[in-house]
């Protein structure tokens, strides 16, 4: 008689993922109000003023939201009264995270979004994306780092991504 | 929300100016085309819009008259290969029968745009040089070159030669502008080799000579004052022509650049148009088949940098008809799918309109009207078919052609004229027909003849709506056990000696009833 | 992951063949069934280095998670194994009690300890915990686990000298087999949904009891609101602990001075968004104080009060401080007493850990263990 030995298998230590699908909105064809989502990181705010110049005579709406922490229920509601919000800015972990989900909250209720992320966190914001959804939640790219930067070399890194933020909102 | 010229207004009203000018300019290459006439279309809406936030504006189009051909235009013979290289301000008109090249092609383009509402100052680029316009700027360019060739370079692969001057001369032995080389200068006097062996000097002052492209086209902002300016997308490539000329505009003139427009090209049935094979489309060649109204439609219903194809074929009615479905939506005579939409369409028809007017013009659906004209091209007789197929908005339904208001018949007169042009120009063969005064011999089975005299006597005992006939032919050619086709393919060999036509019940109820009740019956 | 090509013959005793006949004379005995299988457990070495190739683990060794090991971890958790306990971001994956099961077999952990991990789990779902911060963030803020009531002693866990480590198999493989969930389940891997700069020793395993015995305050859960009978699980947000050295003071004030140097720092977290920190005091320095009359309440109070940074050291002009926290010039480390996460657990000795929070992002959870 022959015997074999068969080492037991071994389960898996990785989970399945919960999908959702979302939808992502257009952007409407011409925008009254636009909402102007600063989560406090440094150069944040001078990223999205210059942004701001860039885009002409409109309503924008300034929201703060904590970095590293989900926007409150009431910075929500005034971010989703414009027609379209762009958040900034995610570059490290947590504030990446919470642009993103932020932004899909945002996207959940209709409301377009653009995300600033720094270049070095792009790959982990997409992944984010793609695992709550919205793969094709729209960033623009910003040069790492900008943390550390004075005000005139972030606004330096703003300007180069102009171009895509007017090609992105088909401006004009 | 804004229309996007609007919304371009709009952001203009922030820049600290006493009166705006909103820049067009066209190469006169050939034959100005739709495509190449965006810019003046543009620019006369941002005017418009500007003017109706309250602030001075004037639209101005400069002639690029004084380039170089280089590559000649349909339909001119390869014997015009001679000019290549030579302004076009010299070359002689093709035809004959206006003062130069220049003149041919432009003329017939600025002509139209009065009937678009395009009001423009014209500029010519040669006489401006000629008149000295350019002169303190080509000096300026000339002094300050090593800083020219700076910037130039840094959006060049190969860098310019140390020598090289932003500045060409006409060859004085070959005439060409386009082959010269500026080596030096001292005061109004450049040095020059051309390609063709010349050497030799020329007067700036002289007006025969130009200054490079972008460098020009900086000039000509600070020298009219140029505050916006439309222009094909090639010129908005990043470090193409509108960067390098923004710098130099800042650092050598000393002038803020215009807010840009750029635009993409409309292609002609999926082809880019170009001038030199022939394939392009005029505005003069819109107006024969639409209202001026229209072409804005089709340059204003989408953002400048979206793709445009023009189709002047079968696609042409679908665009008409989208035209006057917007019309019905702005008077509020149709809905849109949505309240968005509505404020879209209303902001885009709005900006297309010439003229104002408190009602909706008589509209006949310019579809329907390529049928009538084939049956009866005199307008009360496709006045009377309209009626006949309930085609009349409910205000006319009553009204004879003769009791109509002289502009009503104005308007549809000029529809029809359109509607023969598109017949004659761009229709396919299967929406043509004719009606056969004789009658055409044809073989016809039993049961088709029978199905044509049950449907002759229908006609004769009673009058139909399109609906009611078109259901009164599907009973009767059941009877007969006639399939659908075969019927209505009898329908037309007998009246159009062919096996097709337009749609029976309307095109029955379009023609004249005792010829076609006779025409049933096989009598003539 | 089986392999199958091992085979190695053996002796059995029902037909008599001797392994040493068999290697001398090469006689095998004529029995027909061909190979009947032995299951054998799989050689930990391999299956440690490949899981490691997989990424699926901390860098140390693990247990290969079989079947047979992970269902004796089941029969200790009262749900089914597909039951979904949390999803865990950034990766949104589920953890259901096979998978958090699984990885705490390769954590080590004995199938007794199931029902802290997975109450720890449950914990870290909750929003107000904000695992998708903490996870995501670059700073190196670890998950500390702390178990009160009868069943931190039950499982064996360690809330004396060296409560923190090395040496007690419960609080390493109970912390261990959270932070293999967060790698295996929620997807913080360093570098892919981990961005700590530097990740930390505390993401290794950072799990301990509180001495509710030597506390001699009310323990942290009844604080809380839960019965001394009940045990619960804590975990919160935390650096790697930093440790207040006091052997010298002799009133209670001079010793939460000490603690209060210590804390108010400008390069935590805290000091541009106050929120949690843990107090983790010997039984020593918690009983020296009550001797003079002090309340775990006012301890609190005083701590907070006194942890000011001043605003030029906590808002650098960079990121903009929420001007709610300042008051005359200063921030607090902690926007209330309650923030002051009060714990009594170590050795013998003048020593009291302070551990920073992430601050005002992420709140610490605690929830009964049933």
């Amino acid at each position: 008689m022959s015997y074999k030995l068969v080492e037991r298998g071994v389960l898996n230590p990785l989970a399945d993922v919960e999908v959702k699908k979302l939808d992502l909105n257009p952007f409407p064809d011409d925008f009254e109000r636009a909402a102007l989502v600063d989560n406090t990181k440094p150069g944040a705010n001078v990223i999205l003023s210059t942004l701001k110049d860039a885009l002409g005579n409109r309503l924008f709406i300034k929201v703060k939201k904590p970095a590293g922490a989900p926007a409150t229920p009431e910075q929500v509601q005034q971010a989703a009264s414009a027609e379209l919000a762009i958040l900034a800015l995610a570059d490290c972990g947590s504030c990446t995270s919470w642009v993103v989900l932020d932004a899909i909250r945002l996207e959940e209720m209709g409301v377009p979004t653009i995300c600033i992320v720094s270049d070095h966190f792009t790959p982990f914001a997409r992944e984010l994306a793609i695992n709550h959804g919205l793969d094709e939640l729209r960033f623009l790219e910003i040069e790492h780092p900008i943390a550390g930067l004075s005000n005139d070399d972030v606004e330096e890194k703003t300007l180069k991504i102009i171009p895509a933020l007017k090609y992105l909102l088909q401006i004009p | 929300m804004k229309h996007w010229t609007e919304r371009i207004a709009s952001d203009l009203t922030n820049w600290d100016v006493e009166e705006h000018v909103v820049a067009s300019g066209t190469s006169i290459s050939g034959s100005i085309h739709i495509g190449n006439s965006c810019d003046v279309f543009i620019a006369n809406a941002v005017s418009k819009s500007l003017q109706k936030l309250g602030e001075k504006s004037r639209t101005i189009w400069i002639a690029d008259d004084h380039d170089p051909l280089r590559k000649v235009p349909y339909p001119l013979p390869d014997s015009y290969e001679e000019y290549l290289g030579v302004p076009y301000s010299q070359i002689p008109c093709p035809e004959n029968c206006c003062r130069n090249f220049v003149e041919h092609f432009q003329k017939p383009f600025l002509d139209t745009l009065p009937v678009f509402g395009i009001d423009l100052e014209t500029y010519s680029g040669a006489k401006m040089y000629q008149d000295g316009v350019y002169n303190d700027y080509i000096k300026k360019s000339l002094e300050r070159a090593p800083k020219i060739r700076e910037i130039f370079n840094q959006y060049r692969e190969k860098p310019l030669g140390e020598d090289w001057l932003p500045y060409n001369p006409i060859c004085s032995e070959c005439g060409r502008v386009n082959t010269t080389y500026a080596r030096d200068f001292q005061g109004n006097t450049v040095q020059y080799r051309c390609q063709c062996g010349h050497e030799g000097e020329m007067d700036i002052t002289s007006g025969e000579g130009k200054l490079t492209w972008r460098v020009e086209w900086a000039a000509r902002w600070k020298i009219f004052g140029v505050t916006c300016e439309p222009f094909g997308k090639d010129h908005a490539a990043s470090g193409g022509s509108y960067d390098v000329s923004k710098r130099i505009s800042s650092e050598i003139f000393d002038y803020r650049a215009p807010y840009p427009v750029p635009y993409e090209w409309i292609t002609l049935k999926g082809d880019a148009m170009s001038k030199s094979q022939g394939v392009f489309f005029t505005p003069g060649q819109w107006l024969e088949i639409g209202s001026p109204e229209t072409l804005n439609y089709f340059l204003f219903r989408s953002k400048p940098l979206k793709h445009k194809d023009f189709n002047p074929e079968m696609p042409f009615l679908d665009f008409i008809d989208q035209y006057d479905r917007v019309e019905r939506i702005y008077y509020g005579k149709e809905e849109a799918a949505s309240q968005k939409e509505e404020e879209k369409l209303r902001k885009i028809y709005e900006v297309s309109q010439i003229n104002n007017r408190d009602e909706i013009p008589f509209q006949p659906s310019y579809r329907f009207l390529t049928v009538a004209y084939q049956i009866n091209p005199e307008p009360e007789g496709i006045y009377n078919i309209l009626k006949a197929n309930s085609q009349l908005p409910e205000k006319m339904e009553k009204l004879s052609y003769q009791e109509l208001e002289d502009d009503t018949r104005e308007k549809f007169r000029e529809r029809l004229n359109q509607v023969k042009n598109w017949l004659g120009l761009y229709a396919p063969n299967f929406v043509k027909f004719q009606v056969q005064q004789e009658l055409p011999s044809v073989e016809l089975n039993p049961a088709q003849e029978e199905f044509l005299v049950e449907l002759a006597d229908a006609l004769e005992r009673q009058d139909f709506t399109s609906e009611e006939l078109h259901d009164q032919m599907y009973h009767l050619l059941k009877e007969q056990g006639l399939k659908p086709q075969k019927a209505f393919q009898v329908i037309y060999r007998i009246i159009l000696g062919q096996k097709q036509g337009p749609r029976a019940a309307s095109f029955l109820l379009s023609l004249e009833k005792d010829f076609l009740i006779k025409r049933l019956r096989r009598e003539a | 992951m089986t392999n199958e090509d091992e085979k190695v013959k053996i002796t059995t005793p029902s037909c008599g063949c001797l392994l040493d006949d068999v290697l001398k004379n090469g006689d095998v005995c004529n029995a027909d069934s061909p190979g009947e299988e032995i299951l054998v457990h799989p050689d930990c070495e391999r299956v440690s280095h490949e899981f490691y190739l997989h990424h699926l683990t901390d860098g140390l060794p693990i247990i290969p998670p079989t079947r047979e090991r992970v269902s004796k971890f089941l029969d200790y958790s009262p749900g089914f194994a597909d039951q979904v306990v949390s999803i865990l971001p950034p990766r949104r994956g589920k953890a259901t009690v096979e998978k958090i099961a699984i990885n705490a077999v390769m954590a080590g952990c004995l199938p007794g300890f199931m029902p802290v991990v997975q109450h720890a789990i449950s914990a870290l779902g909750r929003e107000e915990f904000n695992l998708a911060g903490i996870n995501a963030t670059t700073h190196p803020v670890a998950i500390c686990t702390i178990v009160n009531g009868p069943l931190a002693s039950g499982v064996g866990m360690n809330s004396g000298v060296g409560c923190l480590g090395p040496g007690n198999l419960a609080n390493a493989t109970i912390g261990r087999a959270i932070r293999l969930c967060m790698l295996n389940i929620a997807g913080a891997v360093p570098g892919v949904g981990d961005h700590a700069t530097h990740g930390s020793p505390a993401k290794y395993s950072y799990t301990f009891a509180e001495d509710e015995k030597k506390n001699p305050w009310e323990s942290l859960h009844v604080e809380r609101g839960f019965d001394g009978e009940d045990s619960t699980v804590t975990v919160m947000g935390l650096e790697a602990p930093h440790n207040v050295n006091d052997h010298r003071s002799i009133t209670a004030q001079n010793l939460l001075d000490t603690v209060v140097h210590t804390t108010s720092t400008a390069g935590c977290n805290n000091s541009h968004v106050p929120g949690e920190i843990l107090v983790l005091m010997s039984p020593e320095h918690a009983t020296a104080l009550k001797k003079e009359g002090w309340a775990k309440w006012d301890v609190q109070e005083y701590l907070h009060q006194n942890m000011r940074v001043p605003v030029e050291l906590g808002d650098r002009g960079g990121r903009r401080l929420d001007r709610q926290w300042v008051v005359d010039g200063e921030v607090p480390i902690t926007r209330s007493p309650e923030d002051v996460v009060l714990v009594v657990a170590g050795g013998p000795g003048r020593h009291t850990m302070i551990a920073h929070g992430f601050g005002s992002g992420s709140q610490s959870v605690t929830i009964p263990i049933d």
